[in-house]
Order: C-alpha cells, then sequence, then structure tokens
C-alpha cells in the first residue's frame, strides 16, 4: 500500500518536473537511485557527525589530577587550565563552540558544492560531445536554455542533496553561534551565486575543449581549486589579485568574529585572526572591505554578472558549437567588465612603479586569452572572405563584419579591446587625479601600455595570418607564436643581456609586452623611434593579412568552379 | 492495460499525416545550392534537392562521397558553408531556435549512441518530452510495438543487442512523429534477421505519409521500397530519378522466350516489335531478346505473340538491379 502510494507521488513529481523541464527528469532519472541515494545519505550524515565529534573532542574534559586541558573553549583561563564553575563544571564558551562547527561546515558545503560540481557537469558534457549525443539535444525543440538549465539542476543532483542534508545542521549551528541571520543568508545567497559563475564556466569551458578527450574535466577542476584556494590565502594587495578574494564565500562569515577569550579564533580564518588588511580592501577608493554588507555588495554582483556572462557565451556555443569561442560583440562588455574591476583595485595604490605591473599585466594576459577566444577557425574566415560579397546589400558592411561577425578575422576586435582597456586606464588615472600618482609616472605608464598594447596587437595579426596558413598542427603552432611574442622574446633580450635602458636596445624593448621595463629616463627619439616602428609592423602584417585573405578568398572560388560540374547518368 | 497493436495499427493510430500527395506543390524539404567545404575538401557541391510528402528517397554513392554531411545539413546538425534548406517551406537555420521546424524532423545517425543509466521507457519517455508528444503514454506503447521492444521496455540500454539498439534508435526517431525522417545507414552491420525486421519497420513507416530519407549501402533493401533514387559522388547528386525511370532509362532488360513450336517463326514474329532491340538464337526453340519498355510493354509483347498462335512454353522477364546500375556506374567513373 505505501510502496504504491510512494510510486504514485513519484510518478507525479517526476511528470511534474519531466513536463517543465525534460532534461532535468532525465538527469534524475539517471542519477537518482537507491543505492546512490543511501550512499549520499550516508557520507553526508557521516561528514557532520564526524566533524561535530571532532569539535566536541577539544572541550575540555576531566582528567585524574582535576586539571582541564584542552582550553580553547573555555570561557576564562586560569592557571589550572579551564575556568570552573561553582558545580565543578568547565565553564564553555559555547557559541566559539557552534561557531567551529558552523565554519567546518560551510567550507565542507563550499568545496563540495563548487569543486564536486564543477567535476560533474565538465564530465557530464565533455563525454557527451566525445559520444555525440549533445546533437540530438541541440536538434529537438527545447531551447538551448531549457537544456542547460536542466543538465545545471540536474546532474549535480547527489552533491545538492549532500549538502541540502546538512543545512539543517549548519544553519542551527550558525545561528547558536550568533551569526546574524543577514550573514547567513549573504553567504547561502553568495554561494550561490558563485556556484552559478563556477557551474557555467566549467560548461563552456567543457564545450570549448573537445579535442582534449575528457582531459578538461582535471583541467577545468583544476582551475577552481586554484581559484578557491587563492582566494581564500591571498594577501589583499591593492592590486587585480584582489579579484580572486570575491569569489570565496567563506571570506563573508569572517565579517562576523566569533573569537573567543584569546581574541583569535580556533578556525582559522585567512591569516589567523581576523581580516587585518582585507578590511581596506577598496574599489575606487570605496572601502568594499570595511564590512559584510560592502563584501556582499561587490562580491554578489561580480559573481552573478560573471555567472550571467559564462551563461550566454554558453547558450551561444551549446546552440552553435562551430561559432568561435566568444562573440566579438560579447568580448567587449567582457573586457569592459574585467578592465573596470580591475582597475578599481589597482587604482587605491597607484603610487610608483611598484604598482604598475597590476593593471596592464592582468589585462594583458586577458588580452592574449581573448585573442585565442576571438580567433574564428580557418574555414569560417575562408567561407566570409569568399561568399561576403554574395550577401544582401546591407549586411556586407567590412568594418560591421570585421567588428561583428563570427567568420571575420578578430584583429579589428581585438585592437577594440585593447581600446577599452586604455580607455579604463585613463578613467582609472582620472580618478587619481587628486590622489598620489604623479603625473610623470600617470604618462609613463600610459606611454609603456601603448606600446604593450601595440605589441599585442601586433601579435594577434601574427597569429592571425598564422592561422590561415594550412598547417598540420595549426593550433599549437598558433599557441606557440603567440608564447614566443609575449614571452619569448623578452627572455631572449634578457639573456643576451640586452639593457632596457641603453639606446638602441631600448627600442627592442619597446618592441615587447614588457615595455615597462625601458620606461625611465625615456627620451623623445626612442619614443618617437618605437612608434614609428610599430606603425611599421602593424601596417606591414595588415597588408600581408589582407593580400593573403584576398588571395585565398579568390583560389577557394577557382577551386570551386573548377570542381566537377554535375553529370547524369544518363550521359553514359 | 493497453492491448498491443500490430504494427500498421499502431502507425495507423500515430500517423498524423493526410494520405500520400505525391503532387503537393509544396516539398517537405527542399535544398537549394547546398555548399559543405571542409578546408581544401569540398564535401558536398551546390546540392538542389526536394522531398515531398511520403516520399522515400533513397541515397546511394560510394564512401565518401558527402551522403553523411548532406542528411547532417538536412536535419540541421551542420551548417552549410552555402545553400538554403526550407523544411515545409520555411528556413531551417542552425543557429536559430525553431522548435515547430525541429518539430518536423527525425533524424537517425549512423552510429547512434544510447543512454547508458536509462531504461528502454524512460530514454523514449525523454525524448518524447523533448518534442512535447501528447499522450505520451499510449504513443510510447504504440511505438514499443511496432519496432516490437514492448518487452524489453524496462530493460537497460545496455542490455539490449544491436539490432534492438538499432530499433530503438528508430523509436527515438519517430517519438515525435516527424514530417520527414532521415535514416544514414540504418541496416549497417545488422545480421540479416534484424535486417529484415528493420525493413519490416520501414514499410510500415512508408504507409503513414511520412517523407523519408535514407542511405544504405544494401541496395536490394532501398529497391524494395524507395520510390526515388540520387546517386551522390564527389560531393555532387549526379542522378535523381524515381526508381522506375531510372529502371527504364539505366537497366538493360532481357526477355527469355521459349516455344514448343518453330524458333524462327518466333524470331520473325519478334522481329515485328519495336520495343525489341536484339536478338540472340540460344537453342531452335529458344530465344533471348534484349527488350526497352517497361512491364507493361512486356505484357503486350506476350499477348501479341499468343494472339499470332505461337505455342510459347516459357517468357521469363528480367532486368538489372539497382546494384548493377550503381557498380555499372562507378565502373563508368574509374574508367573516366
Amino acid at each position: 500500500m505505501a510502496s504504491k502510494l510512494i510510486e504514485n507521488v513519484t510518478e507525479i513529481a517526476a511528470d511534474y518536473v519531466g513536463n517543465r523541464n525534460p532534461q532535468l527528469l532525465r538527469e534524475w532519472q539517471g542519477r537518482l537511485r537507491w543505492r546512490n541515494l543511501l550512499i549520499t545519505l550516508a557520507i553526508s550524515m557521516a561528514v557532520q557527525g564526524l566533524l561535530l565529534l571532532q569539535r566536541l573532542a577539544q572541550l575540555p574534559t576531566r582528567t585524574n589530577n582535576e586539571f582541564y586541558p584542552g582550553i580553547e573553549y573555555c570561557l576564562k583561563q586560569v592557571e589550572t587550565g579551564c575556568q570552573v564553575g561553582p558545580d565543578n563544571v568547565p565553564r564553555l564558551d559555547w557559541p566559539l563552540v557552534w561557531a567551529d562547527v558552523f565554519r567546518d561546515l560551510s567550507f565542507v558545503l563550499v568545496w563540495v558544492l563548487l569543486i564536486g560540481g564543477v567535476y560533474l557537469l565538465a564530465a557530464d558534457l565533455s563525454k557527451e560531445t566525445r559520444r555525440g549525443t549533445l546533437n540530438f539535444l541541440r536538434m529537438s525543440p527545447q531551447s538551448s536554455r531549457q537544456i542547460l538549465l536542466g543538465k545545471l539542476l540536474g546532474v549535480p543532483v547527489l552533491p545538492y542533496l549532500g549538502t541540502g542534508i546538512m543545512l539543517p545542521l549548519h544553519l542551527a549551528t550558525g545561528l547558536m553561534a550568533t551569526y546574524p541571520l543577514k550573514i547567513l543568508l549573504g553567504f547561502y545567497g553568495l554561494l550561490g551565486a558563485i556556484a552559478f559563475c563556477f557551474y557555467a564556466a566549467a560548461m563552456w569551458f567543457a564545450l570549448l575543449t573537445p579535442g582534449l578527450q575528457g582531459f578538461q574535466t582535471w583541467l577545468i577542476s583544476g582551475i577552481s581549486i586554484g581559484l578557491l584556494s587563492g582566494g581564500w590565502s591571498a594577501n589583499q594587495s591593492n592590486s587585480s589579485l584582489d579579484w580572486f578574494r570575491l569569489f570565496h564565500p567563506l571570506q563573508l562569515l569572517a565579517y562576523w568574529d566569533v573569537t573567543g577569550w584569546s581574541g583569535r579564533s580556533v578556525w582559522l580564518f585567512s591569516d589567523g585572526a581576523a581580516l587585518d588588511g582585507f578590511r581596506d580592501l577598496g574599489w575606487f577608493f570605496w572601502p568594499a572591505g570595511k564590512g559584510g554588507d560592502e563584501y556582499l555588495f561587490l562580491a554578489l554582483p561580480n559573481a552573478l554578472l560573471l555567472g550571467a556572462w559564462f551563461w550566454r557565451v554558453l547558450e551561444r556555443k551549446f546552440q552553435t558549437p562551430a561559432k568561435t569561442s566568444l562573440g566579438k560583440v560579447e568580448s567587449y562588455g567582457l573586457t569592459l567588465f574585467l578592465s573596470l574591476l580591475m582597475m578599481g583595485f589597482t587604482v587605491q595604490s597607484w603610487d610608483g612603479y611598484s604598482e604598475l605591473w597590476s593593471y596592464p599585466v592582468s589585462m594583458a594576459i586577458c588580452a592574449v586569452i581573448l585573442m585565442f577566444l576571438l580567433l574564428p577557425p580557418r574555414q569560417a574566415v575562408l567561407d566570409w572572405a569568399r561568399y561576403r560579397h554574395q550577401r544582401p546589400q546591407g549586411q556586407r558592411s567590412p568594418l560591421g563584419d570585421l567588428l561583428s561577425h563570427d567568420g571575420s578575422p578578430s584583429v579589428l576586435a581585438v585592437a577594440v579591446n585593447l581600446a577599452i582597456i586604455t580607455g579604463v586606464a585613463l578613467v582609472g588615472i582620472g580618478f587619481n587625479h587628486h590622489g598620489n600618482l604623479a603625473t610623470g609616472i600617470a604618462t609613463e605608464s600610459l606611454i609603456g601600455w601603448f606600446f604593450a598594447a601595440a605589441s599585442l596587437l601586433g601579435c594577434a595579426l601574427a597569429m592571425q595570418w598564422v592561422a590561415l596558413a594550412n598547417l598540420l598542427h595549426g593550433r599549437w603552432v598558433t599557441f606557440g607564436i603567440v608564447l614566443a611574442w609575449v614571452l619569448g622574446l623578452p627572455i631572449v633580450l634578457g639573456m643576451l643581456g640586452l639593457d632596457s635602458y641603453n639606446s638602441p636596445f631600448r627600442l627592442l624593448w619597446l618592441m615587447t609586452t614588457f615595455s615597462y621595463t625601458a620606461l625611465h629616463g625615456l627620451g623623445w627619439g626612442d619614443t618617437v623611434g618605437a612608434i614609428a616602428a610599430h606603425l611599421a609592423l602593424i601596417s606591414g602584417l595588415s597588408f600581408f593579412l589582407s593580400r593573403r585573405l584576398q588571395y585565398l578568398g579568390q583560389s577557394e572560388w577557382q577551386a570551386l568552379s573548377a570542381s566537377p560540374t554535375r553529370r547524369s547518368l544518363s550521359q553514359l | 492495460m493497453v492491448s498491443p497493436l500490430s504494427p500498421a495499427e499502431a502507425i495507423a493510430r500515430s500517423s498524423p499525416q493526410p494520405p500520400p500527395d505525391l503532387n503537393s506543390p509544396q516539398p517537405t524539404l527542399s535544398a537549394r545550392g547546398l555548399t559543405k567545404r571542409y578546408g581544401r575538401k569540398i564535401a558536398v557541391n551546390d546540392l538542389d534537392l526536394d522531398l515531398f510528402p511520403s516520399e522515400v528517397y533513397g541515397l546511394i554513392g560510394p564512401n565518401g562521397a558527402g551522403k553523411t554531411t548532406l542528411m547532417e545539413m538536412l536535419v540541421g546538425a551542420e551548417t552549410p558553408t552555402l545553400g538554403e534548406i526550407l523544411i515545409n517551406g520555411e528556413p531551417l537555420r542552425q543557429d536559430q531556435d525553431n522548435p515547430q521546424l525541429q518539430r518536423c524532423i527525425g533524424y537517425l545517425p549512423d552510429d547512434y549512441p544510447l543512454y547508458d543509466d536509462l531504461t528502454v521507457w524512460q530514454y523514449l519517455d525523454y525524448f518524447a518530452r523533448l518534442y512535447g508528444v501528447t499522450q505520451r503514454r499510449s504513443r510510447l506503447y504504440d511505438i514499443l510495438e511496432l519496432v516490437q521492444l514492448t518487452s524489453k521496455r524496462h530493460s537497460r540500454t545496455t542490455e539490449l543487442s544491436r539490432g534492438m539498439k538499432q530499433r530503438l534508435g528508430l523509436a527515438r526517431t519517430i517519438v515525435h512523429q516527424p514530417s520527414l525522417l532521415v535514416l544514414d545507414e540504418p541496416v549497417s552491420g545488422l545480421d540479416p534477421v534484424a535486417r529484415m525486421e528493420f525493413r519490416d519497420i520501414i514499410k510500415a513507416l512508408q504507409a503513414s505519409a511520412m517523407t523519408i530519407l535514407i542511405s544504405s549501402h544494401v541496395l536490394s533493401d532501398l529497391a524494395d521500397f524507395c520510390s526515388t533514387i540520387g546517386i551522390m559522388e564527389l560531393g555532387h547528386l549526379v542522378e535523381s530519378a524515381p526508381l522506375d525511370e531510372l529502371y527504364q532509362r539505366l537497366s538493360r532488360q532481357q526477355i527469355f522466350i521459349a516455344t514448343l513450336g518453330d524458333g524462327a517463326e518466333l524470331s520473325e514474329a519478334l522481329g515485328r516489335h519495336n520495343a525489341v532491340i536484339a536478338q540472340t538464337q540460344v537453342s531452335a526453340q529458344e530465344i533471348c531478346v534484349e527488350f526497352e519498355g517497361d512491364g507493361a510493354a512486356a505484357g503486350a509483347l506476350l499477348r501479341s505473340l499468343i494472339t499470332a498462335g505461337l505455342p510459347i512454353r516459357q517468357f521469363n522477364h528480367t532486368r538489372e538491379d539497382l546494384e548493377t546500375i550503381f557498380l555499372k556506374h562507378l565502373d563508368h567513373k574509374q574508367v573516366s
């Protein structure tokens, strides 16, 4: 009778879910089996029990000579150890005990949800890509959003369940530890937002790299672990690195410090005590690290916006795998978002050469990644070169194509992204107008960035040119070119002992992405020479690239024209 | 309890289509100037194709001719480099969600993986939900009955034989009652019995007015149920014609005639017929003629011989099959 009832209820629930999102039901049906459920329940309960026991085991206990070792959780320390009450029982700081259990549970929640979810989602999508089953989902009438949402909610259902079972104890210990409900809810919200961001990024990455044959699962999981660890342990530095701290929800819990008699929590936050330097975290001179509200105000939109952006490009890539990893128009928004974030942190202490590295280096890394993401496949460029003339009159503006068409060369889009980064750098300098940045240093930093950006643009041109060659391992050759251009050249110059402060070697250094090293005492002669050299390089590469495109477009047309024409068997 | 149905009943119940209309002005599928290139290789080159309601179109060609690429483009799994595809008059584009259009298409590729963690029922139910099939339960029973997998509905897909998996793949493809069914080498790797079962299912589907595009290397199967045949070669559709027309144009026909009377008299009577191209005397009373014309013309020839009072003992009309036509075509290509 009872089993019949359960069966009916299950069927009704499955119907309800399946009618709204068939993909979600499919994922649940594949995973929610009795064996899996029992194992998840057992692991979740065992982890909770162990964490609880681990803390309770640290409570002071009566020994033979009536000392009470284990003083961390005592309300007060006395000579003999823990202070005891009139009833001869140690007086304990229970909120501190519960706070540590709460933090332990929070730690498990964060790692299981983020890393477990990322691993499962990346593994599922890379498996479906390898087996070719994703195509059938694409061809179904369901929207990409529905299918991906089903994956997002369904694939990590066991980690969701496992952590869900922990929630009552987590919430109860948090409240008993006197954590304000606002912080608890903020923690859950931030954890959800960061999980959404991580999951969308992991799914996108899995779709981007089908050639890795499943290794991408380990790669994206490793990157996520690195990001979580970095976000936890990195010290606040008023540099772009501060951004990573926004990706660890546990940072929020540190704003309600339950520290006990010693002034130190048993559970170590970052550098052992309170937030220290992190409380000084600023973003465009706004005190983002001052309190939990401020931190949440910056971290939550950061995770949500980035997550929404990852979701958008994920839907795009899922819908049409042949497209570039990232749309040109989408890249502009992303660059603006990241530039503003990085500049906001950097501008806080932008007072000399020592801090100059942060913004340009982080944005140069971002630009190099963008070059790869925007690079269209050779076939797409050839098709664009060959067929763009056949499109209707209103749809064939060359400039419009270069700025937004997926198949067009990516060079102009890279240039626009570099211009956005430069624009934000100008905004940063403007913000610091009344700050402590000397005009000379500001000018030099801008000149340095201009040269670095010009070098990156040259690199993008060379990369596109090589990508158009019909090479056996084109992707790897392109990767090698970028590596040699961005890192190899400065390393070789350094190894040769060519001093960046002396002409004529200074000119060579100004041609690299490490042009900052040659800024000190820069004269007009070197500046003009470097500008001329950059212009010549960019013009030359642009000329060769356009010639090659023209040639390839024509030769493809000739190949097409020369191919066998229709024959009929009736002619046999 | 759902009573079992015969395949024909099942398909009749499931058929959403009006009766076959070969003269329909609007094709179910229409492709114009379809081109697909991979680097320097042109997989499909400037190809035009029209499939009309209830037409069963067999696509044949050597390996690498571009059949699979063409099929993938036609169902939206691959983006054409150039060209246009219209399904029921509406353009098909890979980068746009078009649920109405996607409901019209069913596609079974050559190598079709199943989900190992689902049962047969869950698997079909999943796809039925994806396609928004109404009255799902009865539809699934009908389909399972059609593909003869009702008894296996609670089995995991991993427990099925290759033939069963292929039938399940087909069931998945037709669960949403598509108007266009595209099958890429559906019988490859199947044993003769499984192949015959599969062929019966296709014939049942044919009766339901679905437009079917099917490729296969088993040409005798195609000749059995296709109304039109297309031959692909190097990305071109080099031949596309109704099967009868193809036989008439390209198949050499022979009639073996034996008489109880005089062979010379028979030869003289045959010589008066325009459809008889050449005669070969096999024995004193047996003649083999090369013939041009359809079955009705052969019937007319037999009638005229009997009317002329010739004592005909044997009259065998044979023609070259599709496989021979195709092989002749390949031979010609190699020679040329």
